[in-house]
């Protein structure tokens, strides 16, 4: 019986210590982090707002087919490794893309995707870095909409997570 | 009868003498105590929970972050000790409900945080790790409520995984299988069964779906749900894995009436090798033991697993399945005698009449004629089968 309680106790504490990481690594992102500034294109003009949240669509998401080094075919979902280099504007860009994770130099960083569709026709492959909802309050939709093409600055931890800090 | 009044009355018994003091006691173990369900504390504690809830969910805008946390980690921590010690020192009952609140708060709380900190998943990982906490919590209390929970949110978990995602998540799906399918079987408690079964089959359908499998995967994945109650369930108890299996069968059988005579179906056929291998071992294998049984009946399930897919007139024949199964039901209903088997075969007859007779005549005739006559004639089927039946059930009474 005693034995039990513990365990529950320990159960309990486990909840408790992932919610309160899921908060402490997302602070802890702007000590460690790296941030980055990236382009998103116009979003989908027919409805970018569901419910309070914008719709952001990231330059970098759309991968011509030159700059494409990963297998032929890949599965949805399948991880790929966004190569990313800084501009003269301060703008990351995209150098290339593939399915292993790729060699960097100074001033590169490496954010990894989640491989969507390939539109053949475009010779376009398109992923998603998970970053395509950026949560508003509510109501505060309409300031956002008058505006097409907009920067985002996304911090990158080393532990892999990333966050939107600004929107601009 | 009723302890409280038997309390009383054999007071009266010992006091003129009937039965003696021991022989009254002996009389009270046969009338335990019940155990008192507080069913109203239950609401009571759930109420509180919602309420808490939904204060904080019409609040949440104005919270701070901190605050949110805040309020999320002492909820829930609250919950759960308040849970935990009204469990060993007052009620069980109660205790239960109060940590069912807090299992529902730390589900939710992984979503509210994830929205706060702008988190995405590619996947219905959270959903995974809120059902392991659920099975750790019935694994330590043993309580059906945690095996209900937890089965819940397994499901929803997959269903939304297969809906948002297109994929079987993988660990929520073996911690189904393996996880509850263990307390399952220990349990053998025939709800608990039959949730587990209903909960497979949507498994199973989110698989061959959101996978890209050949939808007659699913023949496979019910006939395993068929086989399966065999190794656990002994002889002469309640058939639910199989009735279950067979009613996902059945109307599997009716999608294919109405569907296998299109053209479509002529790619999803292809590459069925393994499917066959699969088929066949387990369809061997129940026909061996139907052989071995000594009910042998029940081989009239098995037809409804055999795969027509592959002919041109695939749905003529899910069609002749589908009678074939109900008439012999029906037959050897009435020839054991057997109530039971008589109903079934009779609400398999009127269903597939109707369905050949919408598949059949809908095309080519008058709608309003089309319902007026199909009503007549289910009307005149109905009333032999049941005439039928009655007579039947009259001539068991005789016996």
């Amino acid at each position: 019986m005693k034995q039990r309680r513990w365990f529950f106790y320990a159960l309990v504490f486990l909840q408790l210590l992932f919610l309160i990481l899921m908060s402490v690594s997302y602070y802890a992102m702007d000590l460690w982090g790296k941030t980055i500034t990236l382009k998103t294109a116009p979003v989908d003009p027919r409805d970018p707002f569901y419910g309070d949240y914008v719709r952001l669509n990231y330059d970098i998401e759309q991968i011509p087919e030159e700059k494409w080094k990963g297998e032929e075919t890949v599965d949805r979902g399948e991880k790929v490794f966004l190569l990313l280099e800084e501009n003269e504007e301060g703008i990351y860009e995209l150098v290339e893309a593939s399915t292993i994770w790729p060699e960097k130099s100074d001033g590169q960083v490496v954010l990894s995707s989640k491989y969507q569709t390939s539109a053949s026709a475009l010779d376009q492959y398109q992923v998603d870095i998970g970053l395509g909802k950026y949560y508003i309050e509510e109501n505060t939709g309409a300031i956002w909409e008058q505006r097409e093409e907009r920067t985002v600055e996304v911090v990158l931890a080393p532990w892999k997570q990333k966050k939107i800090v600004s929107l601009k | 009868m009723n302890r409280d009044h038997l309390v009383k009355e054999s007071k009266k018994w010992v006091e003129e003498a009937i039965i003696s003091e021991d022989q009254r006691e002996q009389l009270m173990e046969r009338y335990p105590k019940k155990q008192n369900k507080p069913m109203l504390l239950t609401f009571a504690a759930l109420f509180i929970g919602l309420g808490f809830l939904t204060f904080v969910a019409s609040n949440w805008s104005y919270l701070t972050d901190f605050g949110r946390m805040a309020i999320l980690i002492f909820s829930m921590t609250a919950f759960y000790l308040a849970g935990d010690w009204v469990y060993r020192r007052k009620s069980n009952r109660v205790g239960i409900s109060l940590i069912l609140v807090a299992f529902v708060i730390f589900g939710s709380s992984i979503f509210l945080v994830g929205q706060m900190y702008h988190y995405t998943s590619f996947s219905a990982f959270p959903f995974f790790l809120w059902s392991l906490v659920g099975l750790g919590l019935l694994f330590l209390f043993k309580d059906a409520s945690f095996f209900y929970a937890t089965l819940i949110v397994v499901t929803i978990g997959q269903f939304y995984s297969g809906i948002v995602y297109q994929h079987f998540h993988i660990w929520l799906g073996l911690l189904f299988f393996i996880g509850l399918g263990w307390v399952v079987v220990k349990s053998r408690h025939i709800p608990q069964l039959s949730a587990f079964a209903i909960s497979y089959v949507v498994h199973a359908i989110i698989l061959v779906f959101s996978e890209g499998m050949p939808y007659y995967w699913l023949i496979v994945l019910f006939l395993l749900l068929y086989v399966v109650e065999d190794f656990f369930i002994k002889s002469g108890s309640l058939r639910v894995f199989k009735t279950l299996s067979m009613l996902s069968v059945f109307l599997m059988l009716i999608f294919q009436v109405f569907f296998l005579g299109n053209e479509y179906v002529g790619e999803l056929t292809e590459s069925s090798l393994y499917f066959f291998l699969a088929w066949a071992v387990l369809f061997v294998f129940s026909v061996v033991r139907l052989a071995m049984s000594s009910t042998n009946y029940y081989w009239i399930d098995l037809l409804l697993f055999v795969p027509v897919f592959r002919f041109e007139f695939g749905d003529g024949l899910s069609l002749l399945i589908l009678f074939l199964y109900a008439l012999f039901w029906l037959i050897s209903g009435y020839h054991q005698e057997v109530s039971r088997w008589v109903n079934k075969g009779t609400i398999a007859f009127l269903l597939t009449t109707f369905i050949a007779y919408f598949q059949l005549a809908w095309d080519f005739m008058d709608r309003s004629l089309f319902f007026f006559i199909g009503g007549v004639l289910l009307f005149a089927l109905s009333y032999f089968l049941e005439k039928k039946r009655r007579t039947m059930q009259r001539g068991g009474g005789e016996k």
